[in-house]
């Protein structure tokens, strides 16, 4: 399991601020050697700083991506962001076996009564065969929250199995883009909606 | 240490699709895409909001956060060829919508808030907002020459001459008096009984009808005649009866958290005005004593009577509460 090493509690739109903080104090304690400017002490002010800019960013429509990768370039973090969608839960499975928690931006509404709301974002730590473990601020104090991996899915799709990956800068990724078209529907129509 | 993996993305290769990842990137999560429609050579698709809104009942710190809905708040345009972005909203303009449409539910909340209080089986004590007064002050004036001085009606010119005719018409209007032929306003019955039914008391009677005016004809004074004076009262009361309708109960908060909630609320970061801060805490307690809210245990809270009749509301909001598990 992935240790996070502090909790965050969070809720509305300022969840994928808290996540970022927590994914980037993981990096922060696991990789020291990397340039940092920014002090191992999570309870200093430095930290406390990093997330009230990052809350700055938040506007009514949620914390825009591009922002955040703005965010983490401006506090000079030697870490890169990015958002990718992913093609299927067994990717989310790689990155936490290399180590890399993956901040995941999931529909909770629809996982939890199969309505569709507000997307939320949680840190993924583990995964066991019928569950992925989140590290989710909003069940602060708790955080560690176990869910479903069949429903999470579905809630996840929802959202273009959306992800932002926290890596740092010396991860390559090289990434393999898989259409969404048969070549039936290609043959047929050219374009396709949804 | 240089780590290299292959990860597998989806294509962005339908309309749906890009517009998901554009919303991501410039919006944040809180957007969502609508359904795609045909416009020609183009691909239109609008786009809503999911906006998180949290409400806390302070004597239990009880936090519970719910979720409003919004659609068609703006839209994208793709070239249906080649799935390129053509035009978009700006995040200026997304958040400009979100706030207009924010704006459209508080009015709606204040508009039936102030009807419900203006209604006199509530027996609401106008009289208690004495800031208030200053706007209406010709209406007080006006009904005492009409109940206490029968002998002397005030005639059409002396209400003109003075100024009075705008407010003086409001009373004309709900009905509670007319000009007699002569040109001198006059009391209808239903001002008389509501005299004899408040047992001649003045200042009810007058309670009452400013109740119905304001219920009535709130946006004119506010609006047309700039008397600003029951703003205030007005959004501080609909701040924390708009908020107790979301969570569904009376909830307890302080008054400071009030004030913050109001600024909020209605989007004003200095309500009240720098001068007008200190004369806060006389609002909250001239609300009190007008009974539109009520004081327990410290902290404020509202009165069961206004709640049930703005209850209603609440199914009409586009929210939504995710029940998540203990």
């Amino acid at each position: 399991m992935i240790d996070i090493p502090k909790k965050i509690k969070a809720a509305g739109h300022n969840c994928a601020v808290a996540s970022i903080n927590m994914v980037c104090m993981y990096w922060r304690k696991t990789r020291p050697t990397l340039k940092w400017s920014i002090p191992e002490d999570f309870e200093s002010s430095e930290w406390n700083e990093f997330y009230q800019k990052g809350l700055k960013y938040i506007k009514s429509s949620g914390m825009p991506t591009d922002a955040i990768i703005r965010y983490l370039k401006n506090l000079n973090m030697p870490l890169k962001a990015r958002l990718e969608h992913l093609t299927g839960s067994y990717q989310l499975a790689r990155l936490l076996n290399v180590n890399i928690p993956p901040i995941v931006l999931y529909n909770q509404e629809y996982y939890l009564k199969g309505e569709k709301g507000i997307g939320h974002a949680a840190i993924l730590i583990d995964k066991t065969e019928e569950m992925f473990i989140t590290f989710d601020s909003f069940f602060y104090p708790k955080c560690i929250h176990p869910i479903s991996k069949k429903e999470f899915e579905e809630a996840w799709k929802t959202e273009q199995n959306s992800t932002i990956i926290i890596s740092p800068k010396s991860v390559k990724f090289r990434r393999a883009e898989i259409p969404s078209k048969t070549i039936d529907m290609y043959v047929a129509t050219g374009v396709t909606q949804r | 240490m240089t780590l290299s993996m292959k990860i597998e993305v989806q294509k962005l290769d339908t309309p749906y699709k890009v517009v998901f990842n554009r919303i991501m990137r410039y919006y944040g999560a809180g957007c969502f895409p609508q359904d795609t429609e045909d416009a020609g050579n183009r691909w239109k698709v609008p786009i809503g909001v999911h906006y998180p809104s949290s409400i806390v009942d302070q004597k239990t710190n009880t936090e519970r956060i719910f979720t409003f809905h919004f659609n068609n708040i703006g839209e994208f345009l793709l070239e249906k060829s080649t799935l390129m972005v053509k035009s978009r909203p700006s995040l200026k303009n997304i958040t400009q919508s979100i706030r207009e449409k924010r704006k459209e539910l508080s009015v709606k909340v204040e508009k039936d808030f102030i009807k419900i209080i203006g209604d006199p089986k509530l027996k609401i004590r106008f009289g208690a907002m004495k800031y208030a007064h200053l706007g209406i002050q010709p209406i007080y004036r006006t009904l005492t020459r009409l109940l206490e001085t029968p002998e002397k009606y005030p005639s059409r010119s002396w209400v003109e001459q003075i100024g009075y005719e705008d407010l003086v018409n409001l009373i004309v209007d709900i009905g509670y008096a007319e000009y007699s032929e002569d040109g001198r306003l006059t009391p209808k019955n239903e001002l008389k009984e509501l005299f004899t039914e408040m047992k001649a008391d003045l200042a009810r009677t007058a309670e009452t009808i400013i109740g119905l005016v304001l219920a009535k004809h709130y946006d004119y004074l506010y609006k047309t005649k700039r008397i600003i004076h029951f703003v205030p009262y007005v959004r501080t009361s609909t701040t924390y009866y708009a908020e107790a309708i979301q969570y569904g109960s009376l909830i307890h908060v302080t008054e400071n958290s009030l004030l913050e909630r109001m600024r909020k609320y209605y989007r004003i970061t200095s309500f009240p005005s720098p001068k007008a801060r200190f004369g806060y805490p006389t609002i909250i307690r001239e609300l009190l004593n007008a009974e539109i809210l009520c004081s327990k245990d410290n902290y404020i809270t509202g009165r069961d009577e206004i709640f049930d009749e703005l209850i209603h509301i609440r199914d009409k909001l586009p929210m939504s509460e995710p029940s998540y598990p203990a």
